[in-house]
């Protein structure tokens, strides 16, 4: 007893000599990612100054005027502000949140599918529709959808109910949304979770076989707490993304029914004219995304480490 | 083997129905793009189109591919990608490996100020224009480097592979180290075999990111010199019609050149998709190392 | 502690290479203005040897890719049959430093990154982006190019700009001229009512001439089953109001405002003949009033607030529609989309309905599609060549040749056979092709007044002369060609458009956004967008119109008004 703690001591410290001696290696392992970061980001970061300008592209960062505060004056003073950061806010955090239940739901289906062409092909096919870009598929739920004419409203009427105008009332617009975004992307993100999946290892699953347990019950106390980490991961790093709802997607179904609940903040600075050159607001509006990104993210942080127990850095 | 219990055959049943429900509804936009890109003009533009190409033919895929600059671009995106998935998965991957380790004892100092100056890079920008001119000034316009180097650095992907690595057993990297292997010699030969699936992922994130983004190769390179996507974007990009375009509006076919466009910028990607499938395949990596 | 100060040292290098780098970059030019600005009193002239310059002078340009426009024989911007017949014929060598696709925008971005970037501007460029040519105006970059247009634009190209003087008032600032308009031809940009042909023959009805009419035709459209397929599945009248009400070419709304008087969304003289913002007129609300009602008894799409530009094309081509206004290209586009799969299907052009107390309006566009900016620094002889060049482009409006640009055009627009003249895509060797999107302003040069003469001959069919013909010599059509009906039915559109000339209204506010516009528009617009779409769809009852009239006045309206109506002052003379 006695010897074996004393072997695992000196195990200890030899390791940790060892480690110690060539720790500066760890210093050049991370050196090109922080030289690339210094010169590719924080150099140009200098650019967000023109947020407290008015910048002219002939006039430079050094010569153009310096305004303080007035891009935020104006984005927080304007009547509609509240109304389409709400908006967005919203129709972020129900992406956020659907998209992961999806996501998710889908890999651990697609998990227990034994037969492999099923599983296989089921996979490549729900990674489709990522590549498609909302242009197009803008021009195809138009279609679908449309009140009178479209494959959805006249498979509502077959089973006896009244059509939906769903690009043209505020909910459902929110549901389409949604809806819309989670169909598109939940197959390529669930590549994620079978990565995470892949890499559980056999031997327990084993062990709870011999236990006696059943499926639901391996689901529950294998799988689902080794998807916890990446799910923590994938989540938190998500909410830098919340003031994001999805410019593409938003611009290319809206229109002046919805706009009560459809319209965010992209819409909003694009009609505003930010294709129209102004680049102290269109920096401003980035900036103050980014700023609430952050706190999202540090907060976000130090939630999963109060619920979850798990420190994602 | 022990009997399968009837409940769980059930669920296979219907789970295996569901997903191939699933297949199907991710499937048919994209046979209904498919059927776009080779469908006649004015069929597409009646919205007529549905599963099937009305009025085959394959104008959208000869106007995309006619021009001699398809090659070029497709030689610079191809460039382009392979640079970036080689330099991106070793810059990320050495960063995670280092950032692994936490900020203790086993860590770097600064840990937690270099963890903060990523997570910033992540949030901030400074946006295009100077961006652009510190690419002119560093002389790298119009060269393949504008495309590759400012996007090396991923924050997401490097977090995400960071915290696969945290989760590898502890046990096997001190085996290593007792056995006097160095950092470099852990990363290469544990932590790289052990993680295939989740950098088989961010490779394919990579991949896809850097094939299909356009706005980098539209701003720093010239007209012969840019990428496919930019390429594509541009041949598909609907002119203002006015008088004086209308008659060649009415040949050009719009959206049948953009589900093509579509199509051939997604191409590669779909080929390559089922061979990185099998290092999703559940057990394989922990298994062959389990021994 | 040692983290935060590493950190802060990180800040502080990145922060001194930011310095040094924004140092070079924006401000260049200042310090050159001075030395530059009256420094071109040197008054060389050019050598022109039979309309040769020599020797021979070079232009240096960027230029902006047209998307429709095609090459053949490996040629391209930088070299091809008009920039060789260029320095053949004039000595005027067109050098093209870079060129970029404008359709994605990629060379709009191109040209605002190569101002920020303080790199040389080349001599000269074409810019079709009002916000781009505003801020390359606001450099100080530019040439104030009125002396030069004096002194070296032909009398043909002076007698043609000064039919329009209006196209000036964009690129004016502090009373000088920043730019040179490429003007278009206008007429053919206003509506005329288009209505299904084959469904009024098949229904039994005429086109309507009143209100009262186009109602009965309305109503006929949608419940009497005009294209025979047994459901109720077509719509009476069609417009695009997704994200406007003026302004799409195809399904264009202003006439239908303007049957009640007024036209939303534009700046026009009131009674007082000063400028008044049509939107908040109150004959606006009588026309939203009407469309609700239209849209309620189902003779508008349902879906009518998601439709622009594309999906009143797509909605056409799918010979759903019954009645729209478009320019009078409607049948070459949309329209030969809509043959291909409904061969009997036919729009015929006829003049707007009368409206509610004889009111009519309808838009039309401004006489310009861009401008040709020219570069503070370029050379005397640069200059010279460029005008040069450009009148040696409007000589067709004086010549009797319309052959006078076979120089280029043969071969390329058309061929001459036997005598004849072939447009024919399968018998021009390579194809056709429009050589006329390879000259620096990329389109035909534009003599309002005689190319509409010679258009409207054209469309009654009589004989043109020789000097009539010419007018269309820069676009490549050298002899009267009937070989296409869909364009003979645009030709009579232009002879319906011609005769209700009276209801055109114009954009009269051509200036830059004023400051209240910067900070209100979009506010006013979106109440606007909200208040008309919501009437529409009777979810607010029409005098919701007048609370919109109040608060966009309050809201920044009035300002507006007064700013249009300084500028309005500043520019009429």
């Amino acid at each position: 007893m006695q010897t074996v703690i004393q072997q695992e001591t000196i195990k200890k410290k030899r390791e940790r000599i060892v480690r110690r001696r060539d720790s500066w290696h760890l210093y050049l392992m991370i050196l090109p990612a922080i030289v690339l970061t210094l010169l590719f980001v924080y150099v140009p970061m200098g650019g967000i100054v023109m947020a407290f300008q008015e910048y002219k592209p002939y006039l430079g960062i050094t010569g153009s005027k310096w305004v303080g505060l007035d891009q935020f004056v104006f984005l927080f003073e304007y009547p509609d502000s509240s109304q389409v950061i709400w908006n967005t806010l919203r129709i972020a955090v129900l992406k956020l949140f659907f998209g992961t239940i999806a996501t998710l739901t889908f890999a651990l289906l697609i998990n227990e599918v034994r037969k492999k062409w099923v599983r296989n092909s089921v996979q490549t096919f729900v990674f489709l529709p990522h590549f498609l870009s909302w242009v197009v598929l803008g021009g195809i739920f138009i279609e679908l959808l449309d009140p009178k004419n479209g494959l959805v409203n006249q498979l509502l009427g077959a089973l006896g109910f009244e059509s939906i105008f769903f690009l043209g009332d505020n909910n459902w617009f929110l549901v389409t949304v949604v809806g819309t975004e989670v169909w598109k992307e939940f197959g390529y993100g669930s590549i994620i979770f079978l990565a995470a999946l892949a890499g559980i290892n056999p031997a327990l699953y084993e062990a709870a076989q011999l236990d006696g347990a059943n499926k639901w019950k391996q689901m529950w106390h294998i799988t689902l707490p080794s998807l916890v980490p990446t799910i923590v991961v994938c989540l938190t790093l998500s909410l830098s993304q919340v003031l994001n709802a999805g410019f593409d997607q938003i611009f290319n179904l809206y229109n002046p029914l919805v706009y009560a609940k459809g319209d965010i903040i992209d819409t909003f600075v694009y009609r505003i004219g930010l294709i129209g050159g102004n680049y102290s607001f269109g920096t401003a509006i980035g900036l103050f995304k980014s700023v609430v990104g952050l706190i999202l993210i540090v907060g976000g942080y130090r939630l999963a480490y109060k619920v979850a127990g798990y420190k994602i850095f | 083997m022990q009997p399968i219990p009837v409940s769980e055959r059930w669920f296979h049943i219907v789970n295996n129905a569901f997903m191939l429900f699933l297949a199907a509804i991710c499937v048919l936009p994209l046979i209904h793009v498919v059927s776009i890109s080779l469908s006649s003009s004015p069929a597409v533009a009646s919205n007529s189109v549905t599963f099937w190409p009305i009025g085959l033919n394959f104008y959208s895929y000869e106007k995309a591919l006619e021009d001699d600059q398809l090659i070029r671009s497709v030689w610079i995106s191809v460039q382009r990608t392979a640079l970036s998935l080689g330099l991106g998965l070793l810059v990320n991957c050495l960063a995670a490996y280092v950032l692994s380790k936490g900020g203790g004892r086993d860590g770097i100092a600064g840990y937690k100020g270099i963890v903060g100056f990523f997570i910033v890079a992540m949030l901030f920008n400074g946006g295009m224009i100077p961006t652009y001119l510190l690419v002119t000034k560093l002389g790298l316009y119009n060269s393949i480097w504008a495309l590759v180097l400012p996007s090396v650095v991923n924050v997401f992907y490097l977090i995400l592979i960071m915290n696969f690595f945290k989760a590898l057993p502890k046990e096997l990297e001190e085996a290593a180290f007792m056995d006097g292997a160095n950092h470099w010699q852990v990363f290469y030969r544990l932590f790289l075999p052990l993680s295939l699936p989740v950098l088989a992922t961010v490779g394919l994130f990579l991949v896809v990111m850097e094939w299909n983004e356009w706005l980098m190769g539209q701003i720093y390179m010239k007209a012969d010199n840019v990428p496919l996507s930019t390429f594509l974007k541009s041949i598909i990009a609907v002119p203002v019609i006015d008088a004086s375009n209308a008659a060649d509006a009415a040949k050009m076919n719009n959206r049948s050149i953009s589900s093509a466009q579509i199509l051939i910028g997604a191409l590669p990607i779909l080929l390559m998709y089922p061979v990185l499938q099998r290092f999703f395949t559940k057990g394989i990596v922990i298994g062959a190392v389990k021994e | 502690m040692g983290k935060k100060r590493r950190l802060f040292t990180v800040s502080l290098a990145t922060l001194l290479l930011l310095t040094s780098l924004t140092a070079c970059s924006g401000g260049n030019g200042n310090n050159k203005e001075n030395e530059d600005g009256d420094g071109k009193a040197t008054e060389s002239k050019l050598n022109i040897v039979n309309g040769k310059i020599e020797p021979t002078v070079t232009i240096t340009m960027v230029r902006g890719e047209d998307p429709t426009a095609t090459f053949k024989n490996g040629e391209t911007y930088e070299n091809n049959v008009h920039t060789r017949w260029a320095e053949e014929t004039l000595g005027v060598k067109l050098e093209t430093l870079w060129s970029s696709p404008t359709a994605d925008t990629s060379y709009d971005t191109k040209l605002k990154l190569m101002l920020s970037s303080g790199e040389k501007l080349p001599d000269l460029f074409v810019s079709t982006q009002s916000n781009t040519t505003n801020m390359f105006i606001e450099s100080g970059k530019l040439l104030d190019v009125e002396e030069a247009f004096e002194k070296y634009a032909s009398d043909t190209w002076k007698a043609a700009m000064a039919e329009v003087p209006e196209a000036w008032h964009p690129f004016i600032k502090d009373g000088k001229k920043f730019a040179i308009p490429i003007l278009r031809p206008t007429m053919g940009t206003q509506s005329p009512l288009w209505i299904r042909q084959d469904w009024l023959d098949k229904l039994n009805l005429k086109a309507p001439t009143t209100l009262e009419e186009l109602e009965t035709v309305m109503d006929a459209f949608v419940n009497q089953d005009p294209d025979g397929n047994g459901k109720k599945d077509t719509v009476a009248l069609e417009f695009g109001m997704k994200d406007q009400f003026i302004g799409y070419p195809i399904g264009d709304a202003s006439w239908i405002f303007g049957l009640f008087g007024a036209i939303p969304d534009r700046w026009y003289p009131g009674e007082d003949g000063k400028l008044e913002f049509g939107s908040v007129r109150p004959e606006i609300k009588t026309a939203l009033a009407k469309i609700s009602e239209w849209k309620a008894k189902g003779y508008i799409a349902e879906d009518i607030a998601l439709h622009d530009f594309n999906k009143v094309t797509e909605n056409v081509a799918s010979g759903k529609v019954g009645m729209l206004g478009g320019e009078h290209w409607l049948m070459v586009y949309p329209g030969s989309l809509m043959l291909a799969t409904n061969p009997t299907a036919m729009y015929a052009p006829y003049p707007l309905p009368q409206g509610l107390d004889g009111n009519n309006m309808r838009t039309i566009a401004t006489p310009y599609t861009g401008s040709i900016l020219i570069n503070k620094d370029i050379s005397e002889e640069a200059l010279q060549a460029f005008f040069h060049y450009q009148n040696a482009l409007y000589e067709s409006y004086n010549s009797e040749d319309p052959f006078l640009f076979k120089g280029f055009q043969e071969g390329y627009d058309y061929l001459t056979k036997d005598g004849s003249v072939i447009y024919d895509q399968n018998q021009i060797p390579g194809g056709k092709t429009a050589t006329m999107k390879y000259t620096i302003s990329g389109a035909q040069t534009v003599y309002q007044s005689k190319l509409l003469e010679a258009s409207l001959k054209r469309a009654k069919e009589e004989e043109l002369t020789n000097q009539e013909l010419s007018a269309f010599a820069t676009s490549g059509i050298v002899s009267i060609d009937n070989s296409n009906p869909l364009e003979v039915i645009g030709n009579k559109a232009l002879l319906v458009i011609s005769t209700q000339s009276e209801f055109d209204v114009p954009e009269y506010f051509q200036g830059p956004a004023t400051s209240t516009m910067t900070s209100r528009n979009e506010l006013l617009k979106k109440m606007q967008m909200d208040t008309f779409t919501e009437i529409i769809y009777g979810k607010q009852n029409a005098d919701a119109f007048d609370s919109f009239v109040e608060k966009w006045k309050s809201s920044g309206g009035d300002d507006i008004t007064k700013e249009v109506n300084e500028w309005y002052d500043s520019v009429k003379q």
